[in-house]
């Protein structure tokens, strides 16, 4: 049966392909039948010409045989399919501002949805250009408690890569490092310490020099990708045995990657070096837990499940080599693809659920107003469809040829999208990941979308079965219920208004909620813009104090440029101090906490708002506090709150409640989320440097240009070659908070205006078209003296239903979003009168501004031409 | 006096009469009302759909040659598929027809159970 099929399909391919032919072949065989008769006729009647006519008039109408012949062959399908496709190519030309609008309307949504697609595919689907990289895996540790660790320690690392089970053809291990790496100048190098086996495995080539293989030669070599070839050398011809200092090692250039391949993580590799070099020069590193990927290639006739069983024995043997760590309860086998791992791709993928919720309410606005218009368009069409059905076409036929236009706006609008993506997302995904350049990271390159044309066609297949089936079936059924009995109904026409009035309130609505959301994320992002710091973020650098903040801090100190250095606990504006319970006035509070030590406040130029700044006996006593202003009136409102004393619950059960008294009161200022806003209570409490709390330094400087903090990481480097000690401004991280939000306000405000756009559009179009099916009693009642204002009021009297009721229902639904994401964070104070007034306001506004276009033409109507249409 | 073709038979008609040497559509037609006696008649336009049908089925093949008249015409021939369609269609039709005299035969004291 199904060989049998397939053979018909090949023959209808094969005629396909040369009907002209085909079509040759039946009229020579009918001719010939027309002649072979004719033949036989004559010899009975004289005349030729008598003979042809008598035995064209024995076959019948040559034009049907052929229809026959091509039914018989299965070529109707084809023919049917052809000639629906021109006449709604011929009807979408008759209408331009139609077919560009509903284009426009569907290409929009679908744009935005292919461009995340292609983002998430970027990370998540496409590989690192590795030999049999669909036999990929990766390992990971199952802990007691079942969580996965998808890392190693070093030295588990190593004992799975030297001895690695039957079902593989081998393991390697990888373990990401930020290091200083130095040539002429510091710069930040993101390195891969890999096993020698690494690029034989992987079959990843050297395009210049030669990659790591088991040879001893290649200890101390370094691989570099193209990308650190440009960032270190500058795409020098003669980078083959260059010297450069990894962390204050020196390390020579053995090799240039080829494939342009930059490691398997989200982040590119500018080099690799070998573990066994990073075991020796760093060996108490290699008992870390969780530092080390592993993975490898399953054997030709290798399974995960057949690996997972061989690996079942040995969790016990990595357990034995950190006893005093967590132990592993079972060694997991994932197969492996594109650049993230399994857990970070679920997560990935739940990130990117809201946006993903809000590109389909978009695509719900579209569709719903793209049924608004189709139904709009087929009903004007009523007349030529009454003409279609009394020629014969079956009630599938005119549903299939309505269908049909609507399929072809579909495939428009999605080779539109389509194309949009292909020329945006590259830019797109640079425009997000440009500061993470700028910190000297590499993000990965994103290559096109071409895979992404399946996925559109299939949503532009959706979105017309979405928009297009329902307007095509309701025309359809009016004439096919009525056309026997009363054919005169199809010509009538009923009208639809109600239906089309409740597709409006939909997408009117989801504009709405859209909006409003796009407000409150707009408020948000706006909020990190405009909050105060209470200093300058562009001449304070911060630096980690590393392993000798002492020596760090003198050798700091020695450059011109430097002003001031003070030490604090977590960096300013990259973290969230920590918090704690305080007990002062006979009641707990929960305020901010910051140690910092003597020059703190010098170098951020504050002063005290009253009473004094610490001194060295406040370092010694450890009695002391200084509040910010914020604080004072959170505990003492109203009062002065020097001399008093409040208690400091204990971080743990080991250490003693401490008592503290107020010795001054300064400025609040921003150095948390500022995501909460500036007025944070924050205690100050004295350390210092040396102290464990005191992990960071802040420079205050007098040039922060990018000559000068180059300098000061080489300063830096020097003292701590092991430390990620780079220089970071403060006007970079104040950056990095303020980036996803500002993307997040674009992202919220495209799609609300575009929402907006085409909910407007839609109320338009269906204002217009509500006064061209009452033009006659419009101007029946302009006859009678109706005043223009009257008509006017008339007509938009359903379009400000409309508009209120989509407020009514978008409102509660937006309001209700906000509670729901107030049960997951407090980070967010989302409800704000901006985003629950002002826009469904100025929502409203330009919706009716958009009605009252089309319905001032109705006053303008001539009765005397109304009334003779 | 003539008959029209019984509906649904013209394909077995059409097979049986390739079946008896290739020949062109004109040719099949004369075959059948010929063998027919003349007692059947076929609707010209309804036999070259048939003859595509079978074709499309693989039940014959086609090739174009000239007749004696040096006209050039498609020739239909018989496939191995098409001869064992034939015995098949040709074994139900005889059932048929049977079973059709059968009934057509049958008495009253036949009738009563």
């Amino acid at each position: 049966m199904i060989r049998r099929l397939g053979a018909q399909l090949r023959q209808l391919v094969a005629i396909l392909r040369d009907r002209r032919s085909f079509e040759r072949e039946i009229d020579a065989e009918l001719e010939f039948h027309l002649q072979a008769r004719a033949d036989q006729l004559q010899s009975t009647t004289v005349d030729r010409a008598e003979a042809l006519r008598q035995a064209r008039i024995e076959l019948g109408m040559l034009e049907l045989h052929c229809d026959q012949i091509r039914r018989s062959r299965g070529l109707h399908w084809p023919d049917w399919i052809s000639a629906d496709l021109r006449l709604a190519w011929r009807s979408l030309r008759a209408t331009p501002v139609y077919t560009l609008t509903a284009v426009v309307v569907l290409a929009a949504p679908l744009a935005i949805g292919l461009l995340l697609h292609g983002l998430y595919a970027a990370y998540s689907d496409h590989s690192p250009p590795f030999d049999r990289v669909e036999r990929w895996v990766h390992l990971y540790g199952d802990n007691m408690d079942d969580r996965q660790r998808p890392r190693f320690s070093a030295a588990q690392a190593r004992l799975l890569v030297e001895h690695p089970p039957s079902g593989v053809d081998g393991l390697y291990s990888a373990r990401l490092l930020t290091l200083p790496l130095a040539t002429e100048r510091v710069l930040r190098g993101i390195g891969v310490a890999v096993s020698s086996n690494y690029f034989d495995l992987t079959g990843i080539p050297a395009a210049r020099g030669r990659v790591y293989s088991a040879n001893e030669s290649d200890r101390r070599g370094v691989v570099l990708s193209q990308s650190g070839w440009t960032r270190f050398f500058q795409r020098r011809e003669d980078v083959l045995g260059q010297p450069l200092s990894i962390a204050g090692q020196p390390f020579t250039v053995i090799g240039v990657a080829g494939r342009d391949f930059r490691g398997s993580n989200e982040i590119g590799a500018h080099y690799w070096m070998l573990s066994a070099d990073h075991q020796a020069l760093w060996p108490e590193d290699q008992a870390i837990m969780s530092t080390t990927e592993v993975g490898g290639f399953l054997a030709s006739v290798g399974s995960t499940a057949a690996l997972t069983q061989a690996l079942g024995q040995r969790a016990e043997a990595l357990n034995r080599l950190h006893p005093d760590q967590p132990r592993l309860s079972a060694i997991g086998v994932e197969s492996a693809r594109g650049f993230l791992r399994e857990s970070d791709r679920r997560e990935l993928r739940l990130a990117l659920v809201p946006i993903a919720a809000l590109v389909l309410l978009m695509l719900l606005i579209a569709a719903a107003n793209l049924t608004n218009l189709v139904l709009a368009r087929f009903s004007a069409r009523r007349h030529d469809m009454a003409l279609r059905a009394a020629l014969g076409a079956t009630r599938g036929r005119l549903f299939a040829q309505l269908l049909t236009e609507c399929a072809l706006l579909g495939t428009a609008a999605a080779t539109f999208a389509w194309i949009a993506t292909l020329v945006l997302l590259r830019p797109l995904h640079e425009l997000i990941f440009s500061f993470m350049a700028e910190l000297g990271f590499d993000p990965i390159q994103v290559h096109g979308g071409a895979a992404s044309l399946p996925l559109a066609l299939t949503m532009a297949l959706l979105a017309t079965v979405a928009f297009g089936a329902l307007p095509s079936w309701l025309a359809t059924r009016i004439w096919s219920r009525r056309a026997q009995a009363e054919p005169q109904a199809g010509l009538k026409g009923v009208p639809r208004s109600r239906l089309r009035g409740a597709l409006m309130v939909v997408q009117l609505a989801a504009s709405v909620f859209l909006v409003v959301v796009a407000a409150m994320i707009g408020g948000v992002a706006s909020q990190t813009q405009s909050t105060p710091l209470g200093y300058d973020p562009n001449l304070l650098v911060s630096v980690d104090s590393g392993t000798n903040p002492q020596a760090l801090r003198q050798a700091l100190l020695r450059s011109p440029h430097v002003r001031e250095i003070a030490a604090t606990s977590t960096p300013p504006l990259m973290g969230e101090p920590r918090r704690r319970e305080v007990l002062a006035n006979q009641s707990s509070h929960g305020l901010q906490l910051r140690h910092v030590d003597l020059h703190w406040f010098a170098t951020l130029g504050m002063a005290p708002l009253r009473g004094r700044l610490f001194n060295a006996a406040d370092t010694d006593s450890q009695s002391t506090v200084v509040l910010s202003r914020s604080a004072a009136e959170r505990l003492w409102p109203g009062v002065d709150p020097l001399g008093k004393t409040l208690e400091l619950t204990a971080a743990n059960e080991s250490v003693l409640p401490r008592r503290l008294t107020v010795v001054g009161v300064v400025a609040d200022i921003a150095t948390g989320f500022l995501i909460r806003g500036a007025e944070q209570p924050m205690l100050y409490l004295p350390a210092r440097l040396g102290d464990a709390e005191l992990q960071t330094l802040l420079l205050s400087l007098s040039d922060a240009s990018p000559s000068v903090l180059a300098e000061l990481y080489a300063v830096a480097v020097a003292v701590d070659p092991l430390g990620d000690s780079r220089p970071q401004r403060l006007s970079e991280a104040l950056r990095a908070q303020q980036l996803p939000l500002r993307i997040a306000s674009y992202v919220g405000a495209s799609l609300g205006w575009i929402a907006l756009a085409i909910s407007c559009l839609g109320l338009y179009g269906l204002v217009s078209f509500a006064v061209a099916q009452r033009r006659r009693e419009i101007g029946v009642r302009v006859a009678l003296g109706a005043r223009s204002i009257n008509v006017i009021v008339e007509v938009m009297r359903a379009a400000v239903r409309h508009i209120a009721l989509g407020i009514a229902i978008g409102l509660p639904a937006a309001y209700a979003l906000t509670v729901l994401i107030s049960h997951f964070t407090d980070l967010l104070q989302l409800v704000d009168l901006q985003a629950f007034v002002l826009a469904p306001a100025l929502l409203g506004l330009i919706a009716a501004v958009a009605a009252w276009l089309p319905a001032r033409q109705s006053a303008r109507i001539p009765p005397s031409e109304a009334l003779r249409e | 006096m003539a008959h029209n073709v019984v509906p649904g038979t013209l394909e077995l008609l059409a097979l049986k009469a390739i079946s008896l040497g290739a020949e062109h559509g004109f040719g099949v037609l004369q075959r059948i009302q010929m063998c027919s006696g003349e007692l059947l008649r076929v609707e010209q336009g309804a036999l070259y759909p048939a003859l595509h049908r079978l074709e499309a089925q693989g039940l014959v093949s086609t090739r174009w040659g000239v007749t004696e008249n040096r006209r050039k015409a498609k020739y239909y021939e018989l496939t191995a598929a098409g001869a064992e369609r034939l015995r098949q269609e040709h074994s139900q039709w005889r059932s048929l027809v049977e079973a059709m005299d059968r009934v057509l035969a049958a008495q009253p004291q036949q009738a009563s159970r």
